[in-house]
């Protein structure tokens, strides 16, 4: 009974390495192929020895990165005895196909999307009404949000040099919006489509910009990778079991990978050692925080510090930011050393003004629906008048009409 | 039953809303000192009138004009204006006001480029010829504008509309310096200026019209090129530029494109600051521009 036991889990050690291999052996091929190639070409050089580079030229296939997680998911959750395989073929392809979120995601774990493949689907009146409603908030975080500010961001990213230390900085700033309104907007628009076909997705994105931590920031920002990040890489890796020393390089090798898994870039990779690193500062400080004894806390203090914190994470996160929009390092740190100059933010110098208002009051009018949605007394007023929610869903297609910016801007994402 | 009662509740909020909000915002639109709504809505008078595009924005700065040449101006120019606009907006300000005596435009990139036309969309309701240009070239803008009519605010020109509600729009100018960093940084293979594009067949169509109308109405035209900063100036592409201008329109053109030389006086590569509009105005003070009454070869 026990040698079959053990033969069965020695052939699905064995089965589970092929497979993840062949995932990532495809992933690999098609999105790092050339990257690594090019990187040892020029190692080589550099140490005098000549080789011809080789790189493919092949079409990166849409959204290769979301499904391929999906899959692996899938496959890790079967192999730790977390869920149980599909055997219908058709309800395995519904999975990993699954039109709303194929392309740029939210990636829907095995054990959420199967077992409600598994049952038939009715969606209900809440079901299709909550569905339109986010569907709606995700083209205003598309259309009004992130295009919007794109206007900005991408003249001052395509040009660094000819914008003073205020304009770049307004245009990282809108960055770091526009990604939030771009990749939000999508997940909860395929969140949304999923709901009125009557499934449940879990949310993707969580105000992640009222974060007051870095640990924070990736409990809310891109939910579905960094708990996929967590639950099969860090955890894989021994999480925080094997001591301080392991727990901090098992962080840092889990976020080189989450950077490395949005694109075959140093930027890519720096952006996710930069997050790598705070994660590990914020770990460090807890440990030290967590140390200390009788401190006490008043109630004056614990909104203004709150409020510091955001703002100190925000300002991290934009940072790493940088790094992830700009078109290479160079320009990153040219960007970064000129908003250092305090002597260089004149108002006057800034370019494209009214956009620049525009998108403030875009992003004024984010924060504060963000801010005061789950309030108790706007949770209170919506129980009371239930027509509320519609007004408010009328209302955001008039500003989609008055604020979008409608250019046939693709979703950031899909090049991931 | 319960489902569609709630679509059409928010159909019909929507409709409500938008009618309400687009009547208000049509009402700043009328009020507003920027130039199209002053065009539109109210009369002007001005003995001299200044079109193009940015270049033509940002070149000439009518305030310090006025005061230098003492004679009332308005400048008509907007980002991206392209001939086909600048006959409608003349076309317009003809019916609706006395001839000026002289039109200073500027003749970069007369492309028959129809996008900028987006920016104008709230100015639909009372311009047949500018919906009919609309419908034409961008239909689904145009549809769009008349199914939510809180649409045809949407643009950048709207929010310029709000600013200079209360303020007039002819002192939007420039008033900062290209970055020293970048400027040094051109290179000489920069030169080749997509600006000084060949005007195409449609544009020099409506630049004839444009000469024609000014003719008719016994109006001094005045063809110009404005400044270009000096490391992006090629004098064979600026040269052979103007010179099929002038071959197609028949008119000469007045090439300003070296008369503002230091880096002070520019924005970026190819649009002046008020420093370089101020400097211009008096080089055009100097030199009597304004002062030859002849304009058509």
């Amino acid at each position: 009974m026990l040698d079959a036991a053990e033969n069965r889990h020695r052939h699905s050690h064995k089965f589970i390495w092929i497979s993840m291999l062949s995932s990532l052996g495809i992933l690999g091929f098609f999105k790092y192929f050339n990257f690594f190639s090019s990187n040892i070409v020029s190692l080589f050089n550099n140490l005098g020895i000549n080789i011809d580079p080789l790189a493919i030229d092949i079409i990166l296939p849409v959204g290769i990165s979301f499904y391929t997680f999906q899959t692996m998911s899938y496959t890790i959750d079967i192999y730790r005895y977390q869920i149980k395989p599909e055997k219908s073929l058709l309800k395995f392809s519904t999975f990993v196909a699954f039109f709303p979120q194929l392309v740029a995601g939210p990636i829907v774990r095995a054990s959420v999307f199967i077992p409600q493949l598994r049952s038939d689907r009715f969606p209900s009146t809440e079901d299709i009404i909550t569905g339109l409603q986010w569907v709606i908030w995700g083209f205003f975080l598309k259309v009004v949000v992130a295009d919007s500010l794109a206007l900005v961001v991408d003249v001052r990213f395509e040009n660094p040099l000819n914008h003073n230390a205020l304009s770049l900085l307004t245009g990282v700033i809108f960055y770091a919006f526009q990604i939030y309104g771009d990749f939000a907007g999508y997940s909860l628009i395929a969140i949304g489509i999923a709901r009125i076909l009557g499934f449940h997705f879990p949310e993707n994105f969580h105000k992640p910009y009222f974060a007051s931590s870095i640990t924070e920031f990736w409990r809310r920002w891109h939910i579905s990778l960094s708990t996929w990040l967590r639950d099969y890489v860090y955890i894989s890796l021994g999480g925080n079991r094997q001591g301080h020393f392991n727990m901090y390089r098992n962080l840092m090798i889990t976020m080189l990978l989450g950077g490395l898994w949005h694109g075959a870039s140093w930027n890519f990779i720096i952006w996710g050692a930069l997050h790598g690193f705070y994660l590990l500062l914020d770990k460090f400080f807890c440990k030290i925080k967590d140390g200390r004894s009788g401190r006490i806390k008043t109630s004056v203090f614990v909104y203004p510090v709150r409020l510091i914190k955001i703002l100190f994470t925000f300002t991290l996160v934009c940072i790493a930011w940088v790094f992830f929009r700009a078109a290479d390092l160079s320009d990153a740190l040219l960007i970064l050393n000129k908003m250092v100059y305090f002597d260089d933010y004149q108002f006057s110098g800034v370019t494209q003004k009214f956009h620049v208002i525009k998108g403030f009051m875009i992003i004024s009018f984010l924060l504060l629906i963000e801010a005061f949605s789950s309030t108790t007394i706007i949770l209170s007023l919506k129980q009371r008048y239930p027509y509320l929610h519609l007004l408010f869903s009328a209302f955001v297609m008039i500003l989609i009409a008055f604020w979008g910016t409608f250019d046939n801007s693709a979703f950031i994402y899909f090049q991931f | 039953m319960k489902l569609i009662k709630k679509i059409i509740f928010v159909v019909m909020v929507f409709f409500a809303l938008d009618y309400l909000i687009s009547d208000n915002l049509h009402k700043i639109s009328s009020a507003s000192n920027i130039r199209y709504s002053r065009l539109f809505y109210q009369s002007i008078h001005a003995d001299v009138i200044f079109i193009g595009n940015s270049r033509a924005v940002n070149t000439f700065y009518t305030p310090y004009i006025e005061k230098q040449f003492s004679f009332q101006a308005i400048n008509l120019a907007y980002n991206g204006l392209s001939a086909p606009l600048m006959e409608l907006f003349i076309n317009e300000y003809l019916q609706r006001n006395e001839a000026p005596d002289t039109i200073v435009l500027e003749v970069t990139a007369l492309k028959n480029d129809y996008d900028v036309l987006k920016n104008f969309k709230q100015y639909t309701f009372d311009s047949k010829a500018l919906m009919l240009l609309l419908n034409k070239h961008n239909p689904e803008i145009y549809y769009a504008s008349r199914l939510a009519k809180t649409f045809a605010y949407n643009s950048e020109y709207f929010l310029r509309t709000l600013y200079y509600l209360n303020r007039s729009d002819q002192d939007w100018i420039n008033r900062y310096q290209i970055e020293p960093d970048f400027y040094e940084k051109i290179q000489p293979s920069d030169k080749k200026l997509d600006l000084l594009e060949f005007v195409d067949k449609q544009s020099m169509d409506s630049l004839r019209r444009i000469i024609n109308v000014c003719r008719q109405n016994n109006i001094r035209l005045k063809l110009v090129l404005a400044p270009i900063l000096d490391k992006m100036r090629n004098k064979e592409d600026i040269d052979a530029y103007v010179k099929d201008i002038e071959n197609r329109s028949h008119m000469d053109v007045t090439d300003l494109s070296a008369v503002v030389n230091e880096i002070s006086y520019f924005a970026d590569t190819i649009h002046s600051n008020e420093k370089g509009a101020e400097n211009l105005a008096d080089y055009l003070l100097k030199s009597g521009f304004f002062d030859n009454k002849e304009s058509f070869k």
